[in-house]
């Protein structure tokens, strides 16, 4: 039998010039509005791979009027928002309490699109850390 | 590396305060001055901007820059992030601040 082509497989994605992506926010926010708090851009040539997110809120500081609370992990592809992982509601008025949400899936997001973490804290006073992590890899598409 | 820059936006759903980078991370922010602190990677900064930044370091989120930053490294740090990203029209236009 005479062999014209062959299948050779493609080397795994972490074996692709894979390199790692850390997107982190672990800071204490008084009340603001929606902010950014990091942003990954996935280009040209490239995919990133989400493998780990997690969001941790603890409040430090009660507020004196307590309103919505939004901390989230999210894909932006053109004007599409695809939440990641969410948190979404009251901010606590009792100090030290905490609210947590995780990964749902394990999304890969390719060239164009954005992977970002967002805040936001309506509430008159108090404080709150915000821990958003993201561990993801970047690597050849 | 870390970099004072101008905050953008105007902190609602549509429009959330952000700084105009592709990729970065830990922004802190002051809504009343306009500057943001932000972890930015090293291979998105041209080194002519690594070096302004250098030259003139931040503490705060209030104190203006001694210089304005120059509109050629602007320029230059724009077509930078676009050669990199290479996203079609895509544009940032990051201001040190």
């Amino acid at each position: 039998m005479k062999v014209t082509s062959y299948a050779v497989a493609r080397p795994a994605n972490y074996d692709r010039n894979a390199s790692s992506v850390l997107q982190v926010t672990d800071t204490e926010y008084t009340p603001h509005g929606q902010t950014n708090r990091g942003t990954t851009t996935v280009a040209a040539g490239k995919k990133l791979l989400v493998e780990s997110a997690s969001i941790f809120l603890l409040t430090t500081l009660a507020p004196t009027v307590a309103d919505r609370c939004i901390a989230t992990i999210y894909i932006l592809s053109g004007s599409t928002a695809c939440y990641v992982a969410r948190l979404d509601g009251y901010a606590s008025a009792t100090l030290y309490s905490n609210r947590t949400s995780g990964l749902v899936g394990q999304p890969t997001v390719y060239a164009g699109e954005q992977l970002l973490a967002l805040t936001l804290d309506q509430s008159t006073g108090g404080r709150i850390n915000y821990n958003l992590n993201v561990k993801a890899t970047l690597f050849d598409s | 590396m870390i970099i004072r820059l101008q905050l953008i936006g105007s902190g609602t759903g549509t429009d959330p305060y952000r700084i105009d980078l592709p990729t970065y991370s830990g922004l802190a922010t002051n809504e009343t001055t306009g500057r943001a602190f932000a972890d930015v990677p090293a291979i998105d900064v041209s080194p002519d901007v690594a070096a302004f930044v250098a030259a003139y370091p931040t503490v705060d989120l209030t104190t203006p820059l001694p210089v304005p930053f120059p509109q050629s490294l602007a320029n230059a740090w724009a077509e930078h992030l676009a050669r990199r990203y290479d996203l079609g029209n895509a544009r940032w236009k990051p201001v040190v601040f």
